[in-house]
């Protein structure tokens, strides 16, 4: 049987709830698999390879487009708890009873609600440059990704350079290694969202982010050992986010890194993938 | 002979009119790590899960300041002058830079060293610490656990020990107590408690990092060093917010918040912060 890598993985179909799901699954067979849960307006192809292909030395990786995503059959829901009940759909559609879940952004607003609905499913949790209900400037985009989304750039692809990494020289060279690596994969590639999925997960987020009593009550009731990770200065999701999330969900380790804004696992991917590996392999629970 | 943490004589150097007491092990192979103690805490304190973890690939150097444990002199009441103090040491080993580990008031020494003697330092990791004019601790035991002492070691006793470092949970305490059993595996050649003299003007120099100094912060900006910041989640000796804001100050600063824990984080889990700190180091 051959190796698949994030390059050569084919993309595949399974149907659930009327979605016909596309997703990629690859790497060593072993133990608890890694789904991937992604950030606003991405694809499958929106993942860092030295990430993805870093983990799949030693775990399955599940990547996936959620339902009216890029080559995902359906419509995006406009809130979180949909989309995370679509993600859980998936999930069972491929016969899992257990998966790691890791989740970037906007995905790891789907990865905590994936989690508190079907605790049972999700055995550890990875959140990453991501928040809680009513986090910090959390009702609408900030105003840096504000200005950040609102610019062109040319090529288009430009503007993760601005989304996931700092201003710094270092950053924007890491940034530029992440363009490259992202654009590797020319076969069966993912085609870009079209023009519906943003307006409904700009409308998702709004909720989810919206002021409500209490806002942090929730985090209690996940159980699941939890790591969280984030750029030390995320002007998309702002950094003191991430210190929410752990300071409230009752087992759960922070790490953010340095001179790094939204993207920092793309900045730093072999630190990523080595403490992430770390957790996700710890003894217990 | 390979010394380890249980084994490593106590040793001395001289620098202007301190008999500094020390300890050297681990393997000769590149910048030893410093370690500096917290608050009364001399050479026995430390974990020897993690000191003979970093001893098998780099040199280990612990040490008692000025005034502290079997070091001689008075403990100064500034964190400024136990950073210059260090620099002596260092300086007396014939050393010309080291990676330093600071905990605590061990971590505000770190950083005064780190910034009145820069080339000293190659990589800093501050541990259950916090900045010049940080939050300040709330807990109602704080101060009456912290200076407490047993009368049968002339040190901190095990109850207000495992208050102030751990969390309130089973397994926090749990390790604690493991900890604490150890760092008692010593049994020859150890520290004296430290007098109450160091432990007043320790507390003096602690009150004096709590004043606002210029911008507040804005040293942090000086700090080049790779810098690594670990706590608990818990922290209630030096409060957990002050790790978030010294890896949010420090311009190259890598922050771990471990869950269910509290000042010691590193006691608790010292596997997980020794491949943490590794990692860190060896990068």
């Amino acid at each position: 049987m051959t190796t698949h890598t994030h390059q050569t993985a084919p993309t595949q179909f399974v149907e659930a709830k009327g979605i016909r799901f596309a997703y990629r699954r690859f790497g060593k067979a072993s133990g608890v698999p890694l789904v991937f849960n992604m950030h606003f307006t991405g694809t499958m192809e929106h993942w860092d390879p030295l990430v993805t292909d870093g983990f799949a030395k030693d775990r399955e990786v599940i990547l996936f487009d959620n339902a009216g995503v890029s080559s995902s059959s359906g419509e995006v829901p406009t809130s979180v708890e949909r989309m995370a009940a679509n993600a859980l759909a998936f999930i069972k559609a491929l016969g899992l009873s257990q998966v790691d879940v890791l989740g970037f952004s906007l995905g790891g607003l789907v990865a905590q609600e994936l989690t508190l609905v079907a605790p049972e499913l999700v055995r550890r949790l990875v959140l990453v440059g991501t928040g809680p209900r009513s986090g910090e400037s959390m009702a609408s985009l900030t105003p840096e990704a504000q200005r950040i989304f609102g610019a062109t750039y040319d090529p288009p692809d430009h503007l993760w350079l601005r989304v996931f990494f700092t201003p710094s020289e270092a950053s924007q060279a890491a940034g530029r290694a992440y363009l490259k690596r992202f654009r590797r994969r020319t076969e069966g590639r993912d085609p870009e969202v079209n023009e519906s999925v943003a307006p409904a997960q700009l409308e998702a987020l709004a909720k989810w982010g919206a002021p409500r009593a209490n806002p942090f009550d929730y985090l209690k009731a996940i159980h699941q050992p939890t790591l969280v990770i984030n750029g030390h200065n995320d002007v998309i999701v702002y950094t003191i986010n991430s210190y929410i999330l752990q300071q409230n969900i009752p087992n759960a380790q922070l790490i953010l890194y340095p001179d790094a804004n939204h993207g920092s696992q793309y900045q730093y991917p072999e630190r990523f993938v080595r403490h992430v590996s770390m957790f996700l392999s710890e003894e217990g629970a | 002979m390979t010394h380890t943490h249980v084994t490593a004589p106590t040793q001395f150097v001289e620098a202007t009119g301190i008999r500094f007491a020390y300890r050297r092990f681990g393997r000769d192979t590149r910048e030893p790590l410093l370690f500096m103690q917290h608050f009364r805490g001399g050479m026995d304190h430390w974990d020897p899960a993690i000191t003979d973890g970093f001893a098998m690939d780099r040199p280990v150097i612990l040490f008692n300041n000025a005034g502290v444990a079997s070091s001689s002199g008075e403990t100064p009441n500034t964190v400024d002058a136990m950073g210059d103090y260090a620099a002596d040491f260092v300086g007396a080993l014939g050393l010309s830079h080291v990676d330093v580990l600071g905990f605590s008031i061990g971590g505000y020494i770190a950083q005064a060293l780190t910034l009145r003697h820069p080339a000293l330092v190659k990589r800093l990791m501050l541990v259950g610490t916090g900045p010049r004019a940080g939050e300040p601790p709330t807990d109602p035991k704080y101060s009456q656990y912290g200076t407490s002492t047993d009368p049968g070691t002339g040190e901190t006793g095990l109850e207000a020990f495992l208050y102030l470092f751990f969390s309130p949970s089973t397994s926090s305490q749990a390790a604690g107590r493991a900890f604490w059993e150890r760092r008692h595996l010593r049994r020859k050649d150890i520290d004296p408690p430290s007098s109450a003299q160091a432990m007043k003007a320790q507390l003096a120099a602690i009150a004096e990092w709590r004043e606002v100094r210029g911008e507040r912060f804005g040293e942090l900006k000086r700090i080049a060093q790779p810098t690594l910041v670990i706590n608990g989640n818990r922290d209630i000796m030096v409060p957990t917010i002050n790790s978030f804001t010294l890896s949010q100050q420090i311009p190259n600063a890598q922050l771990i918040i471990y869950p269910d824990s509290g000042h010691a984080s590193h006691f608790q889990y010292p596997d997980l912060f020794l491949a943490h700190a590794r990692l860190f180091l060896d990068r």
